[in-house]
């Protein structure tokens, strides 16, 4: 656990340097300079505007990162209203999720994601709360299998047989024993999180259009893609490591 | 033999079999009984029915299913017979008198006539039908008069030269009167009847539109030619809305033509044998912005002028548009009538003179940010960009140019003809994307008079009125000219618009065809010309 | 029984969801198609009483719900076809991208998941790695560079379209590789963990072959599992794969659903939603239904 927290101080320090890391402005256009391959100066090329895809790369990063943060918060928000709210009502309250949560599954991700969209209007905000929300059915059917295998162990049956209510029973002992499987959980959900947002950006749905963002970069770098191919494996790659990283504690050892 | 080795062969005997098929495929395609073609539209309209809708991409099929009054020549720019033989103009210009050809049938069998034409007037004045273009052609008509089953009489409320430009477009188009009675306005299109070379076969929303030649058509225009062995007989119309996809769809083989090519992808297909460019400049108004003139801060004309010579607009022709585009420099673009060339040069680059003319008027960049304030009020220009065109990518360069002169843009993009609009109707832009096409610049008063209904500039003087609208009233040449001249110096000298590039078609077509043409109005395709290439 | 009642229940829920939520919101698409046609009032109330739209919310979700029962999803806002048309069309060119990309994934994920499951490196290290990528890359990174290189220059495969088998190849594929992806983790984590128990224990000691010991006595008792993946998988392909519709300009279930949501056609998004829902829940009770024949642990209450 100690080693996960550390291979994600590591990340947020390298996202939180980006700005002196980057060679050039991400925002400055440089037409003449438009789609050159990777060279010394530019060194992973240029794209149609003649922007320093390298630097995008970098500060896409940082707002890619973010934006998947968000939305994982938002979900894991929803998540805890809902799991609060039906805890007083014990067996009959959790029920009651499970059945929400199945109808909520039985929608295709991205499909549940557009129709948040098609209501929210575009925009980088309404990305966010679409993919929070889509994304919250399938983290919580995974909190709620994590919950109840927690449940079985010995020392919860040793508390209740000590008379523990069911709020302190919760959050003193049921969470504490999820604990490595949350921490493994929230790792997918930001994960999956990630990959919704970037889908949504791909299929234009974005606000701000010229701010460096992974999703955007694979949206215009298809344009592109005949002549300069380094302006979408660079935010391509980039996607891959960072989902590889997050749901990397899922990976059977 | 392990089930995994065994998997493993199998698999990669699949692998071989697909290649084989894949293969084959370029054999079966040149098999064309039905001398068929696939032609590549680019954009959904949100309807088919010419009365009704007024994109321009519902012409390219629809113009050869049905025939106009009266045609425009291609070459000669001149009016010729269509399904109207003559046609008498009064004296005051208020009355048309259209002697109409004889033997004419729909595709349905009902017999052409003078009622047949006032069903379909009927039809696109009826404001149940929510005509948004077909009815806007017709400007001050205001009756018909049905003289006998071949003669019809138009009356306008005033002079109006640009009817018969009007009646050759394809808004205007003549459809069968029982076809029309029979279906509601949603649904007609799904039916559609009309006398042309080719018939409407079937339309399915964003799948395909089916066309067959009709081989009763005896009454083309004179610059239709007769069909020949290797003309085209079937057209299958495929959506590809997605801008990538074109180029991929003509080098695949997916589609054997194909409209609105990127740019870089026009310009790496152009070099290889297989496709052949065919670069049309529409004529009507170039892609651009309208400003706004009663929005801070566009509400001066120092911001406004100092947006177009602070847009660097030789550089968004090379990025975005790989110079296959000519700069913009009038309301008009230069195939146009009554363009005026003189424009040519107004308001070129100069990022120094907008600062200095910035400063003059009073602006300054007092906290440092990068961006010039006046009494407080930061410079902040908000666009309304629609996702066609390139014009996203346009806003990104331009929002870069004007950060350099200090002003910040902010763009909100739209992504139907439905979402623009209700931002507009909001009121709160200082730019917004929006252009039409026509040979006849007669359109100019939508947008640029008081009454006009797509005065999107706001601008409302009595001078620029009086210019367009008698230059619309008139029917001498000259006097058109010199007040459409006028009028668009007027509009440069307010800059009431920023304008980008002349529109330019970039249509590419494969090995499969041989003759491709396209009309006076740049967009459609003169279908029934089209010939495949012998031995194919 | 009770599965299927439950699985109505909740297709109702998903049904109700929907409704509200489209609902909720203000404007629809043929408020906006009349307002920009310049029609005026009467015309705009003679159209939407013709749709229903005038009726309280109540009214309007107990007719839609009776017409949902008797098969009727309404009809579009903007031109009056039929909804069950529209995605009875776009049911083609779905289901034919769905089973080849589901055949490719079942293939592909069998073979990287058992061996994947072998100890050691060599092609087990390497199918390992493939599992990764496949569930980490996003597929429209992987199918723009699968067009980029097999379409445009290698040109060995068309990278557009629909209707000819040559052109289901680059999607099934692309869809395929990642639903490999997924099915093989799960048969690989199935595997190893059965490698543990008794039986095949005793197995590996009679002397088989490791590869021989997966395939023939670990595979069967989890499969259920894999059933369990196979079905949810299908049943999201099922629904319309968007982006491979988008990248590869296929027609389908996906785009359909895009281009109405962008209009405000709320009954073109309606009824693609719920048929999703109606299509997953199906699929996953058949994968459940199977399941529990192939493994007889799992009959207890059906």
């Amino acid at each position: 656990m100690i080693r996960v927290l550390c291979q994600w101080g590591v990340l947020i320090l390298i996202l939180a340097i980006v700005p002196v890391l980057a060679p050039y402005d991400p925002l400055v256009v440089m037409p003449e300079q438009q789609l050159q391959p990777p060279s010394l100066i530019h060194f992973f090329g240029t794209d149609l505007f003649g922007r320093d895809v390298f630097s995008r790369f970098l500060y896409g990063g940082q707002r890619t990162f973010l934006f998947a943060l968000s939305s994982t918060a938002i979900a894991i928000s929803v998540i805890m209203i809902l799991r609060l709210s039906t805890l007083p009502f014990h067996r009959f309250g959790d029920g009651v999720l499970g059945w929400l949560n199945r109808a909520l599954l039985s929608f295709p991700g991205l499909v549940l994601a557009l129709g948040v969209t098609s209501l929210v209007g575009r925009g980088d905000l309404s990305i966010l709360i679409a993919t929070g929300m889509a994304q919250t059915a399938p983290s919580l059917a995974l909190f709620r299998s994590a919950e109840r295998e927690a449940r079985t162990s010995g020392h919860i049956e040793a508390a209740v047989s000590l008379g523990a209510g069911n709020w302190h029973l919760w959050r003193w002992h049921v969470v504490p024993t999820m604990a490595p499987l949350l921490l493994a959980g929230i790792g997918i959900l930001f994960a999956r999180c990630l990959l919704t947002n970037t889908a949504l950006s791909f299929l234009g749905f974005g606000g701000d259009i010229s701010a460096p963002e992974w999703g955007r970069m694979l949206y215009e770098g298809r344009q592109i893609m005949r002549v300069a191919p380094w302006a979408t494996l660079a935010p391509g790659i980039g996607i891959t490591l960072l989902v590889m990283a997050a749901s990397a504690q899922l990976r059977p050892e | 033999m392990t089930i995994l080795s065994r998997s493993l062969r199998t698999f990669s005997l699949f692998i071989v079999v697909l290649t084989a098929m894949s293969a084959s495929r370029s054999i079966a395609w040149q098999n064309n009984d039905a001398q068929r073609i696939v032609y590549g539209l680019t954009l959904q309209p949100s309807g088919f029915d010419p009365h009704i809708h007024a994109s321009s991409e519902l012409g390219i099929p629809l113009r050869s299913v049905y025939d106009t009054l009266v045609y425009r020549d291609p070459v000669s720019q001149s009016f010729v017979s269509g399904l109207a033989t003559s046609w008498v103009i009064s004296p005051d210009g208020r009355e048309y008198t259209f002697t109409l050809r004889q033997g004419v049938t729909f595709h349905d069998g009902t017999p052409f006539n003078a009622q047949a034409v006032g069903a379909n007037l009927d039809r696109i004045t009826n404001p149940a039908t929510g005509s948004q273009k077909a009815l806007f052609l017709l400007g001050p008509y205001r009756s018909y008069t049905i003289v006998d089953d071949f003669t019809i009489r138009l009356t306008l409320e005033e002079p109006y030269s640009p009817l018969l430009d009007s009646l050759s477009q394809i808004y205007l188009g003549i459809a069968s009167p029982t076809a029309l009675a029979a279906y509601s306005n949603e649904r007609y299109q799904f039916y559609q009847v009309g006398t042309g070379p080719f018939m409407f076969v079937e339309y399915v929303p964003g799948d395909r539109l089916l066309l067959r030649r009709n081989s009763n058509y005896a009454w083309a225009p004179s610059f239709y030619q007769a069909p020949v062995e290797n003309s085209v007989n079937e057209i299958e119309f495929r959506f590809f809305t997605d801008p990538v996809t074109r180029g991929l769809a003509l080098e695949g083989g997916e589609a054997n033509i194909m409209g609105e090519l990127l740019p870089l992808d026009a310009r790496t297909l152009n070099a290889s044998a297989q496709v052949t460019l065919s670069p049309v400049t529409v004529p009507g108004q170039p892609l651009q912005f309208m400003i706004n003139t009663q929005q801070f801060p566009t509400n001066e004309v120092v911001i406004r002028q100092a947006l177009i010579v602070g847009a660097n607009r030789e550089a968004i022709i090379d990025a975005v548009y790989q110079r296959l585009s000519p700069i913009a420099w009038a309301p008009l673009s230069s195939t146009t009538t009554y363009y005026n060339a003189d424009l040519v040069g107004s308001y070129t680059f100069n990022p120094g003179a907008a600062r200095d003319a910035l400063t003059t008027a009073g602006y300054a960049d007092s906290n440092n940010d990068g961006v010039l304030e006046i009494g407080g009020v930061d410079l902040e220009i908000k666009m309304i960009a629609p996702t066609w065109g390139l014009i996203p990518d346009v806003a990104q360069l331009l929002e870069a140019q004007w950060r350099d002169i200090g002003i910040r843009l902010q763009i909100e993009q739209v992504p139907s003809r439905a979402a623009l609009f209700d931002l507009v109707a909001a009121g709160e832009y200082n730019l917004v994307a929006w252009y039409e096409f026509g040979a006849d610049p007669a359109y100019l008063s939508r947008y640029f008079t008081s009454s006009g209904d797509l005065n999107w500039s706001k601008f409302n003087t009595p001078e620029l009125d009086a210019l367009l609208l008698e230059a619309a009233r008139q029917s001498d040449d000259n006097a058109r000219r010199s007040l459409y001249y006028q009028a668009q110096q007027t509009i440069m000298e307010q800059a009431l618009i920023l304008p980008i590039r002349d529109y330019v078609n970039l249509n590419g077509y494969d090995t499969t065809l041989d003759q491709v043409s396209y009309d006076a109005y740049g967009w459609f395709p003169l279908l029934n010309n089209f010939t495949l290439s012998l031995g194919g | 029984m009770q599965k299927l009642a439950s699985a109505l229940a909740t297709l109702w829920l998903a049904f109700s969801v929907v409704f509200i939520a489209l609902r909720v919101v203000p404007g629809d698409g043929l408020t906006t198609q009349l307002i920009e046609s310049g029609a005026d009032a009467s015309i705009f109330a003679t159209r939407r009483a013709a749709l229903g739209l005038d009726q309280p919310l109540l009214a309007q979700y107990v007719e839609t719900l009776i017409k949902l029962l008797r098969g009727d999803l309404g009809v579009s806002l903007l031109d009056g076809r039929d909804v069950a048309q529209i995605i009875g069309e776009q049911l083609a060119p779905t289901f034919s991208l769905a089973l080849a990309a589901m055949s490719v994934a079942i293939l592909l994920g069998f073979i990287l998941g058992i061996s994947a499951a072998q100890k050691g490196a060599g092609f087990a290290l390497i199918s390992r790695q493939i599992i990764t990528f496949g569930l980490s890359s996003p597929i429209y990174f992987t199918g723009t560079v699968a067009i980029a290189l097999f379409a445009t220059r290698l040109g060995w495969f068309p990278g557009s379209g629909a209707g000819r088998f040559d052109q289901l190849i680059l999607p099934a594929g692309v869809l395929g590789f990642h639903s490999a992806a997924a099915l093989a983790r799960v048969i690989e984590s199935q595997l190893k963990h059965v490698q543990t128990t008794p039986f095949v224990r005793t197995a590996t000691s009679k002397g088989l072959r490791q590869r021989r010991v997966l395939m023939v006595h670990a595979l069967r008792p989890t499969l259920a599992p894999i059933i369990t993946i196979i079905s949810i998988e299908m049943g999201y392909l099922l629904g319309g794969a968007v982006i491979t519709e988008t990248l590869f300009a296929r027609p389908g279930l996906g785009r359909v659903l895009i281009d109405a949501a962008l209009r405000q056609d709320y009954p073109i998004v309606q009824g693609i939603v719920v048929w999703s829902a109606a299509v997953f829940i199906t699929i996953t009770i058949l994968g459940d239904v199977l399941s529990a024949c192939v493994d007889p642990r799992l009959r207890g209450s059906a």
